[in-house]
């Protein structure tokens, strides 16, 4: 018989490596909401990558090359200035992603939102972004992005890659974190020990 | 952690203002290409910050390498002292807009994200600023989120802190006991440069944010406490440090010390800070309010019930 842990949270430290990550990775695989911990934010990703999952931090950069981007139809790399870095110049093939930098303070990974992701974000199809694009310009999309966005503390649900860039995120799923501040602090007065 | 690449991006540290001004230790990078870093009292390495307050002071320089901008946030501990520079114009409108709605006295909330920047001072210091990448306005609420966040890392250093203090100071014992490797470094550098500090006031500081967080306090003015660090000097243009006590006596004074000193008491006395820093929404000055806060000591109407904490004698 195999124990389900549907609907439970489990908070696993120390899930960077070994033991730890493979305890997390039980966990997920058997439905249990986990809370992986670890100081050491590399092999953290790692782990969110094997088991899929969600983290929260603030976005402290909306990159500028947010919005509407051509492909190669090849490879798909983005084009630059309708080339490729791989295959020359090409008829470049649309498509829609936004770029963040998700940061919790200790440390911080580019977050990259896919067509779907983007759009459900938006709640616009990317034809209509195209349209906004066409008519007032990428820098006015990016800027209104900022607003909305720069130091926003956010919940992203998705997978994790780690390179020698570094730590991305692609997130299925990005929400603003609307925990209530309150349940925040009181949350942090019981985990160091502070008495109200 | 440290053998990163050079290119890598460094976090955005959230801190109060207070670690961050107290903070005279400086980790220039060995290449071109490396980034610089402080090291606080309580052994945070920071390049990058992200940091929020009540905009408080803020200014347009013209330098001969162009126009410049200086500012203060104040939150519950200090003042954040940010710059922009002549070589990011793409702020420059931003801050332009930012002036303007200052100077019309309009209250702002802000919350920055920038690199730290240290400059020596002409006695010897060390004075340290953000310099700002990207600011956003905020509302009450998301700056509450964010006095949540600086005192959950600050209180994460101060514990990391005091466990460090009772092990032997070197790398391999930092390992063994877990000191956080984004810490342990630092610590030891810390610990070298400053010798033996008191986490206490920085304590004090997240108990402070965290009340205002939760509604406990809710106008800007109890964010206004005193200047500690004299940093304030930088800013030369203020117009408010002008001598607007003049003429208030040392009774009116007194009576202003007195009336604090009973009514902020919850228990535990006032701190010297806050009571220096609600002197100083009435324009009066440390250099004015310390002799007096002595001689209502020496006269036995106020004693210094713990250290710094000072209680009225007709408290209950």
């Amino acid at each position: 018989m195999e124990i389900r842990f549907e609907g439970q949270t489990v908070m696993v430290t120390g899930a960077a490596h070994g033991f730890g990550r493979t305890i997390a990775a039980a966990f997920a695989t058997r439905g249990a909401s986990v809370y992986a911990c670890d100081v050491e934010g590399e092999g953290l990703a790692e782990t969110v990558d094997i088991i899929g999952g969600a983290c929260s931090g603030a976005i402290v950069d909306v990159r500028g090359d947010c919005g509407i981007i051509q492909r190669c139809p090849e490879c798909r790399r983005v084009l630059r200035d309708g080339a490729c870095a791989e295959h020359g110049d090409m008829p470049g093939e649309r498509d829609l992603r936004l770029r963040f930098v998700l940061d919790d303070g200790i440390s911080c990974a580019s977050l990259l939102l896919n067509r779907e992701s983007s759009e459900a974000l938006l709640g616009k199809s990317m034809e209509e972004v195209v349209e906004v694009f066409d008519r007032d310009g990428a820098e006015t999309f990016v800027n209104q992005m900022r607003e909305q966005w720069f130091g926003r503390s956010v919940v992203m649900r998705g997978r994790a890659i780690v390179d020698e860039q570094g730590a991305m995120l692609m997130a299925d799923q990005l929400e603003l974190d609307t925990t209530p501040v309150q349940q925040r602090s009181e949350k942090v007065r019981e985990q160091w020990g502070v008495i109200a | 952690m440290s053998e990163r690449t050079r290119s890598r991006r460094q976090p955005a540290l959230r801190m109060f203002a207070r670690e961050y001004y107290e903070a005279s230790l400086v980790e220039q990078g060995a290449g071109e290409y490396d980034p610089t870093f402080v090291i606080t009292k309580l052994g945070a390495r920071v390049n990058r910050m992200c940091v929020a307050g009540l905009l408080e002071r803020m200014e347009r320089r013209e330098t001969e390498y162009g126009t410049m901008y200086h500012g203060s946030l104040r939150d519950p501990t200090g003042l954040h002292m940010f710059s922009v520079g002549s070589f990011q114009p793409e702020l420059h409108a931003d801050m332009e807009e930012l002036l303007s709605r200052h100077e019309q006295n309009e209250p702002l909330l802000l919350l920055a994200v920038g690199k730290a920047n240290a400059q020596m001072t002409d006695d010897g210091g060390v004075f340290t600023r953000v310099r700002l990448e990207e600011f956003t306005i905020i509302d009450g609420e998301a700056y509450a989120n964010w006095l949540v966040d600086a005192a959950d890392a600050t209180l994460r250093r101060i514990d990391t802190f005091q466990r460090s203090r009772d092990l032997p100071q070197d790398a391999d014992a930092y390992r063994t006991a877990d000191i956080p490797p984004d810490l342990a470094d630092s610590l030891l550098l810390a610990g070298a440069h400053y010798g033996e500090i008191d986490p206490d006031v920085y304590m004090v500081g997240v108990l402070r944010a965290l009340d205002r967080a939760e509604g406990n306090i809710s106008e800007f003015a109890d964010d206004a406490v005193g200047d500690p660090s004299g940093s304030l000097d930088e800013f030369t243009v203020d117009a408010e440090s002008g001598d607007a006590s003049e003429g208030m006596s040392v009774e009116d004074i007194s009576k202003i010390i007195e009336k604090y000193t009973l009514s902020a008491d919850v228990g535990d006395g006032v701190a010297y800070d806050d009571l220096i820093g609600h002197c100083a929404t009435h324009h009066i000055s440390r250099g004015e309010a310390e002799p007096v806060l002595d001689s209502l000591v020496d006269d036995a109407r106020l004693y210094e019930h713990t250290f710094g904490r000072f209680k009225h004698i007709e408290a209950k």
